[in-house]
């Protein structure tokens, strides 16, 4: 299974977050600076990292900042007290994937931790697995048994980035930004159409459905 | 580089003094030159004059009359030969002539020692000319030197008097420097009387506000921090009761009603420091409100799925009607706002209840609402609920602890804008926002 490092200076706060993790079966390293965790990720593999900010030695943003320089880009998790927009804005520009402000719901925690890991997988593999359909990145198909089907760019990463968090819902400029770009003359129009055009492909014999929710955006779920 | 300001203005009076009265001294020296000496002019030829009457009366000798002079302002001089006279004044032949029968003034290349022309006054008298001239004494006696002596003893005085008057500037300076320092150390009942409606009693009047209003904010201060730290005592002695008894405890329903117990005081402590820090960071951020232009209704959607798994537990449906909507304000607070108003609307409602949210613009305002289908409250808490630390019935709420909607109401009033709320108890609430 998937091993996590927790750097955190307080020890009772990683003891915390490795009995909730030990419980959905991830392997624990530990370490209680940014210096010595750039030495136990020498000896071993880590998927992924969750760190706090304030800590001796080495802090959190420094740690990002050293693992993004040498190539690393193991998803990071910021677990730390510091919750101004700046903090976060920081931590963010500076590569971590995501960011909780303690006190932390640890069930919150596990949750997230399992969303980034399959992310990570979904990015490096670059491909989405659902039951018989694979999503591939690289040639922009959908392949079912029956058949491949090729889609246009935009559909396709409109439909990869809904199946990549199934059930999470996306607002209209959210998906324009992250699709068409945030310079683009696009409108939120363009999305219900590329919507639209995607349920007309994959009607109610596929494994996943593209949902509206009324006033907010749209969510891929899979179904069960 | 001087430390008194009495010595500043002391030297500065001195400076304009002197330098006015020398100014003036050397431009009335240059201007009024010839009528000066046109009145010397007169004497000289009085002189000249009862000279050569004196002398051609005979009885007196040349030497006698020149020593008659000798210690006035003007001397008499005896020349017996053109030679001399000549010599002694570089006098033409024409000019000697002129003094032939009466006395005659000319302003001659004699020159005192200021390098300035001075009339002789010159007649002849018999084989002999008479001359009469200023003297050193004479120059000395001038109105020039009069007039600066008086200007000496005028600077002394006014200096004295400006001593004097300075301290109308510097007394109140003083009092004002004084009453800062105790401000700084943290007195803040300190007065300054005023009786005064120039420059320096404006500002006087100013201090006496400032400190007013540094008083009125340290009272504010000191029962904010007492009423916090009874917040966090509540919860805290529960979370220690509690805590005991679960160490005792066999019975295993009581002992997961005290971890919920536990659990849920818990959470509200954590949600009571959060709102602190806001509301310390929102009273720091009223001195310069950082503003940027941003979607309004994105924002509102953001905040919705923010706490999409809160309302999804509870099947809630949502009616959402949002108008596209760009604002210029704090965006982080402004979010914080939504934030509070839509988690209040969540937990307040039942099971699969309704809530709708509408954002429009009419006119140049934006209007928000928010409408739950929950518990509604009394005209008694619609009255009281932006209060801090006012929640309500204690029992409904679980993890309030009254300062959110404080805190809302804070945000809007740093940006100009208005909440309201009706109620019904058991129907609905609705809160309306108008920025």
């Amino acid at each position: 299974m998937a091993n996590i490092l927790l750097v955190d200076d307080n020890e009772k706060i990683r003891k915390l977050m490795e009995i909730y993790l030990k419980r959905d079966g991830y392997n624990i390293l530990h370490a209680e600076n940014g210096k010595a965790a750039l030495d136990v990720l020498d000896a071993a593999i880590a998927d992924l990292i969750i760190a706090d900010i304030m800590m001796p030695e080495m802090d959190g943003y420094e740690l990002i900042r050293s693992l993004r320089n040498a190539g690393f880009d193991t998803p990071v998790l910021m677990v730390t007290a510091r919750d101004t927009f700046p903090d976060k804005k920081m931590g963010f520009d500076l590569g971590a994937d995501d960011y909780m402000t303690k006190p932390v719901d640890m069930d919150e925690l596990v949750l997230r931790v399992k969303a980034l890991l399959r992310r990570s997988k979904i990015s490096s593999e670059k491909q989405i697995l659902l039951g018989n359909i694979i999503l591939d990145y690289d040639s922009l198909e959908v392949r079912t048994p029956e058949e491949n089907i090729e889609l246009p760019k935009k559909e396709f990463y409109l439909l990869y980035k809904l199946l990549s968090y199934p059930k999470k819902i996306f607002t209209r400029q959210e998906l324009m930004d992250e699709i068409w770009g945030l310079d683009s003359e696009a409108d939120e129009r363009t999305v219900d159409v590329h919507i639209r055009r995607l349920r007309e492909k994959f009607g109610a014999s596929s494994e996943f459905d593209i949902i509206t929710i009324r006033g907010l955006g749209y969510k891929g779920v899979i179904r069960a | 580089m001087i430390k008194k300001i009495y010595i500043k203005l002391i030297l500065i009076f001195t400076v304009i003094f002197f330098a006015g009265n020398v100014t003036a001294f050397v431009i009335a020296y240059n201007t009024t030159e010839k009528n000066l000496l046109g009145g010397l002019a007169d004497m000289l030829s009085g002189v000249t004059a009862d000279s050569k009457a004196v002398y051609e009366q005979g009885g007196s000798k040349a030497e006698t009359i020149e020593k008659l002079y000798s210690s006035g302002m003007i001397a008499v001089k005896f020349y017996k030969t053109t030679a001399e006279l000549k010599k002694a004044y570089d006098l033409t032949d024409e000019e000697l002539l002129s003094a032939e029968n009466k006395p005659v003034i000319m302003v001659v290349r004699a020159v005192d020692k200021h390098g300035k022309k001075l009339p002789i006054c010159i007649v002849k008298s018999g084989k002999q000319y008479i001359v009469a001239v200023i003297t050193p004494k004479g120059l000395l006696l001038d109105i020039r030197v009069l007039t600066f002596r008086v200007s000496v003893l005028s600077l002394l005085i006014g200096s004295l008097l400006m001593l004097i008057a300075s301290r109308i500037i510097v007394k109140p300076v003083r009092k004002l420097s004084a009453a800062t320092e105790k401000i700084a150390k943290g007195d803040f009942n300190i007065r300054i009387h005023n009786n005064r409606r120039d420059e320096i009693g404006q500002l006087i009047k100013n201090f006496n506000i400032m400190a007013g209003e540094l008083a009125g904010m340290e009272m504010l201060r000191n029962n904010f921090i007492s009423d916090i730290s009874h917040e966090f005592k509540t919860p805290l002695t529960s979370i220690e009761g509690y805590t005991k008894l679960l160490r005792d405890c066999k019975n295993d329903t009581e002992r997961n009603e005290y971890i919920d117990i536990i659990t849920e005081e818990t959470k509200r402590l954590s949600a009571l420091s959060g709102n602190i820090l806001l509301l310390n960071r929102i009273e720091n951020e009223n001195i310069a409100l950082a503003k940027s232009a941003f979607r309004l209704d994105e924002q509102i959607r953001q905040v919705i799925l923010f706490h999409e798994n809160k309302w999804s537990n509870k099947q809630i449906e949502l009616q959402l009607d949002l108008e596209e909507t760009v604002y210029e304000g704090n965006e982080q607070l402004l979010y914080q706002v939504w934030l509070n108003l839509f988690d209040n609307a969540v937990k307040f409602s039942g099971t699969k209840g309704l809530i709708e949210v509408r954002l429009k613009k009419k006119d140049s305002k934006t209007i928000f609402t928010i409408t739950d289908y929950g518990s509604g409250m009394t005209q008694e808490e619609q009255k009281r609920i932006f209060e801090k630390f006012f929640t309500g019935d204690r029992s409904r709420s679980t993890e309030g602890n009254g300062l959110g909607l404080s805190i809302v109401k804070r945000i809007l009033d740093m940006h100009s804008g208005t909440i309201e709320v009706i109620s019904r108890p058991g129907e609905f609430t609705k809160l309306t926002v108008n920025l």
